[in-house]
């Protein structure tokens, strides 16, 4: 059976290029992203907080979720849904790594650079 | 199209607890609120705990203004509703105006009942009902005097006892001969009665009051039998009627109370009527446990969703009075010859126990002097369950353990009821822990409203709370955070035991292994505090300026403060701010209070570089560390002068920068008292007199304002600069993460500071002050180091797409 979403995967970086526990920003077309380095697994979600716009690739990292640095909403980067009670949602984008890069599959609708 | 509008007569318990319900429900409607009190919402139960001065009205306010607007409901405070024309659907207010509604729901409560006794209406005797009522007492209480409380019932009870904390002589009068009489049998009701007398309190039965005597105001009370006793204050409790009114004038079905059915509709179908003001099956209820279970069935029938029915309620009913345990649920008046039932008594310790069995079902249950096991016992009446075996042990299981454990919380089935008040059941609770990750009461109060209204089963959800997340919770105890539940000062033992120096080792032996955004940092200070700059430094554990040392906007981007020691700078240093302000075009630059020059809108990219030009020491104005010394110009130029406090400044600075504390950490340094560099609002602060100095700490001119505490008065400048490194040490030391000194010194005590720091024995005072130079010999200028090599390569970078198209994978995009 085809997939129904035709596979986008783009590489964006080393692995190495993001300290363990820490999140990087990227940006890609129009698209801002935060990227975390969370030791197992590295996750992936839209870099704006829902609440102000924070930059969460700036916040500090618990889990596999993450606190907005400017007013600490908590994000659940496998979900992207705020936590604690909060509201609000970021999207998510699969990652996976190859020979030591990262791979973000973009939806196919996404402008390139 | 056009939304419909609801108007909502009474802004009690019952009426907001109602529109909760329909709000969750995300009607199409527009909520208008008239309240006849002045105040917004407030948990009427807890009226008596205000008066015993356990809580004050800002505890006991339900939902705040906010709640109101966030809501969309528009909150006529003051406005009484006079009348109702059911034809034409409007409302009249006491301002004359009339509002038109769609649907109308009256939440009227009830009425202190006001019995026909001759004087009642003399000054000093007063009704016990609303706000009004509680502040009048207390304001009558102040000069002390003889209080007499008409009314034996739960109400009179708790307004007694309130009367007693607020040092008056009391006595409770009650018209037939036992207390609480709707609650309690003969025997719990003479067991009531002595725990009352105990307090100090007089009770007197078969008592009918005859009249209210005195001039203008009441002196004294005389009963029917003659028998007199003086009084300076009469508050009346002989219970509450429904306030019908204004169904009456409507032309509503009436009877005791507004008659609704099963789905709370009143005889006119845009009609509704919840809480103590309605009567259903014909009963009326004057409790809070049934409004709410009203309030849910009549927000299903009202937002268009008939269906649910509201079947009655099991009363129960327990006396909030302090060292007085009294709890009664359903049939307790066990006369009749279908009831069977057990008792414990123990005189001495005043407790008396009473189960009433029909068949084989528990139908009721008196405890005065233990009620560990109400909820349990309220869940078997309200549920039918049959009970086999021997009965008497639902008293005595666990009936002298006073905390539930957590076992049996979790024992318990979902359905079961926890909070009465509310109706929120166990099973709601343990989702709504799970699902928000709830660490604390607070959290669970706001997001289930359990344990919100009279507050007696906190015990209860707190054992569940514990039970759901494994005894983690947040509690206002001496901790740094629930992910690692520990006092600060056990912490700094483990540390320094267990050789721990990096964070994430602590979090994981000690705590959950995850942190968060309040314990990480505040273990990040620990370590490096305790092991005196010698910890392995953990950049993931620290907030963004820390790792970037830089202060993020809320932008996004950073700003960049030059240390400008006691707020001196050069010529030379103000080329470079300006050559390097236009380089990478700052979009503002700031004179600080701190006086520096504060670069803003910079790009987290961009601060390596600025730094490297600027070759200028960090200034630390982001993050919980020495600050600054600020200071006036003192001997050097200023005729005023008496001390040199720009060179002391500079010198104080030169200490103890770099150094990471508690809280972010300011000082002063002024020439003379007039202060100018105000030193008197600083954490550290040297002011110059004739001769000498006065050494002044705790100061703050921020959240709020304190004036700073003389630690010392001293001769010389060494002097006065020992003595604020011997505060500055002990406060790193000891104070809490988060902790600034004003706090810190309140804490722990200006007696405890001196006798720790200038006081404390020269050996202990060499020691604070050797760690203090170590530590401070580990202190760098973080751009000292960072412009040149970035712990991270990119540390300061965001992520770029590789150029070499030949790194893409999959299918090319388009």
């Amino acid at each position: 059976m085809p997939d129904p979403k035709p596979e986008s995967w783009q590489a964006v970086a080393d692995c190495g290029s993001i300290p363990l526990r820490e999140g990087r920003r990227l940006k890609y077309g129009d698209k801002e992203l935060a990227l975390f380095n969370l030791g197992e697994t590295y996750l992936a979600v839209d870099n704006r907080c829902p609440h102000r716009q924070g930059p969460l690739a700036d916040g500090i990292v618990a889990g596999n979720s993450v606190f907005c640095p400017l007013h600490n909403l908590r994000i659940d980067l496998q979900t992207g849904c705020a936590m604690n009670g909060g509201e609000g949602k970021v999207d998510c984008y699969p990652v996976k790594i190859v020979d030591g890069k990262l791979y973000i599959n973009f939806p196919k609708s996404t402008p390139g650079r | 199209m056009h939304k419909k509008h609801l108007v909502v007569v009474g802004n009690g318990m019952a009426g907001m607890a109602c529109v909760d319900q329909i709000l969750k429900r995300k009607p199409d409607f527009s909520i208008t609120v008239l309240s006849e009190e002045p105040h917004t919402n407030y948990n009427r139960i807890l009226l008596s705990s205000v008066l015993a001065g356990e809580k004050t009205l800002d505890e006991i306010t339900i939902n705040s203004k906010e709640w109101y607007e966030q809501n969309n409901i528009a909150l006529q405070l003051g406005s009484k509703a006079t009348s109702v024309d059911a034809a034409r659907k409007t409302v009249t207010t006491s301002s004359g105006d009339v509002i038109g509604y769609d649907k109308l729901l009256l939440a009227t409560g009830s009425n202190a009942f006001i019995p026909p006794i001759k004087g009642i209406n003399k000054e000093g005797v007063v009704t016990f009902r609303n706000l009004a009522d509680t502040q009048e007492i207390i304001k009558r209480c102040e000069g002390g005097g003889r209080a007499v409380v008409i009314g034996g019932g739960l109400l009179g009870l708790e307004a007694a006892r309130g009367l007693l904390n607020r040092g008056m002589q009391v006595s409770v009068v009650h018209i037939t001969d036992r207390l609480m009489d709707v609650q309690l049998d003969s025997s719990g009701a003479e067991y009531l009665k002595r725990s009352i007398e105990k307090l100090g309190i007089m009770v007197l039965l078969n008592r009918k009051t005859a009249e209210f005597m005195g001039h203008h105001r009441v002196e004294s009370v005389r009963f029917e039998s003659g028998e007199i006793i003086l009084a300076d204050l009469v508050v009346v409790a002989c219970g509450i009627r429904p306030n019908t009114e204004l169904a009456k004038h409507a032309g509503l079905t009436v009877n005791r109370g507004i008659v609704v059915n099963d789905h709370m509709e009143t005889s006119d179908p845009d009609i509704f009527a919840v809480g103590e003001c309605v009567e259903h099956r014909s009963k009326v209820y004057g409790l809070v446990a049934p409004l709410y279970d009203q309030g849910k069935v009549l927000a299903a029938t009202i937002t268009g969703n008939k269906g649910p029915t509201y079947e009655g309620s099991t009363l129960a009913a327990k006396l909030k009075v302090v060292g007085v345990d009294v709890f009664s649920a359903g049939e307790v008046q066990s006369t009749d010859p279908g009831f069977e039932t057990v008792c414990y008594q123990d005189e001495s310790a005043g407790i008396y126990q009473k189960l009433v069995f029909r068949r084989s079902q528990l139908v009721g249950t008196v405890l005065v002097g233990n009620v560990v096991r109400a909820n349990k016992l309220l869940e078997l009446i309200r549920s039918g369950e049959p009970v086999g075996g021997d009965r008497y042990l639902l008293l005595f299981e666990a009936a002298s353990a006073n905390a539930i454990s957590a076992e049996d919380v979790m024992c318990r089935s979902d359905d079961e009821t926890i909070c009465g008040c509310i109706g929120v059941s166990k099973g709601q609770i343990v989702d709504a822990i799970r699902k928000n990750e709830l660490r604390s009461m607070a959290g669970v109060k706001t997001c289930t409203k359990a344990s919100t209204g009279c507050g007696t089963c906190t015990g209860l959800v707190e054992s569940i709370l514990r039970a759901v997340t494994g005894d983690a919770v947040e509690e206002k105890k001496n901790q740094l955070c629930p992910c690692v539940p520990f006092p600060k000062e056990q912490l700094r033992t483990m540390i320094q035991t267990q050789q721990l120096k990096k964070v994430q080792d602590i979090l994981e032996i000690y705590g959950n292994g995850i942190g968060c955004n309040i314990c990480k940092p505040g273990l990040s200070f620990l370590v490096d505090e305790v092991w005196l700059g010698e910890h392995e430094e953990d950049r993931s554990a620290r907030f963004i300026n820390d790792r970037v040392h830089a202060n993020i906007q809320r932008d996004g981007t950073f700003s960049v403060v030059p240390r400008m020691r006691g707020g001196v700078t050069t010529p030379e240093e103000l080329r470079k701010i300006a050559d390097v302000a236009d380089k990478y075009k700052v979009r503002m630059v700031k004179v600080t209070g701190s006086q520096r020059i504060d670069l803003l809108g910079v790009n987290k990219e961009d601060l390596p570089k600025m730094w490297a030009e600027l070759g200028m020491p960090s200034g630390h104005a982001y993050t919980k560390a020495v600050r600054m010394v600020k200071s006036c110009v003192g001997t050097d130029f200023c005729r005023y002068g008496t001390q040199n406090s720009i060179a002391t400044g500079i010198k104080l600075e030169e200490l103890l920068e770099n150094l990471y504390t508690p809280a972010k950490l300011k000082m002063g340094v002024v020439g003379c008292p007039r202060n100018c560099a105000e030193a008197t609002v600083k954490d550290i602060g040297l002011i110059g007199i004739e001769g000498g100095w006065q050494v002044v700490i705790g100061g703050a001119a921020g959240k709020r304002v304190r004036a700073a505490d003389l630690l010392v008065t001293v001769k010389t400048t060494d002097e006065a600069l020992r003595a604020s490194l011997l505060f500055f040490q002990y406060y790193r030391e000891h104070g809490e993460y988060g902790e600034r000194t004003y706090d810190f010194v309140e804490r722990v005590g200006l007696e405890t500071v001196r006798r720790e720091t200038i006081l404390a024995s020269e050996e202990k005072q060499v020691a604070l002050l050797d760690r203090l130079e170590r530590a401070k010999a580990k202190a760098v200028d973080p751009w000292s180091v960072e412009t040149r090599k970035p712990v991270h390569p990119m540390q300061f970078n965001e992520l770029v797409l590789p150029t070499d198209r030949s790194a893409l994978m999959g299918a090319p995009n388009a």
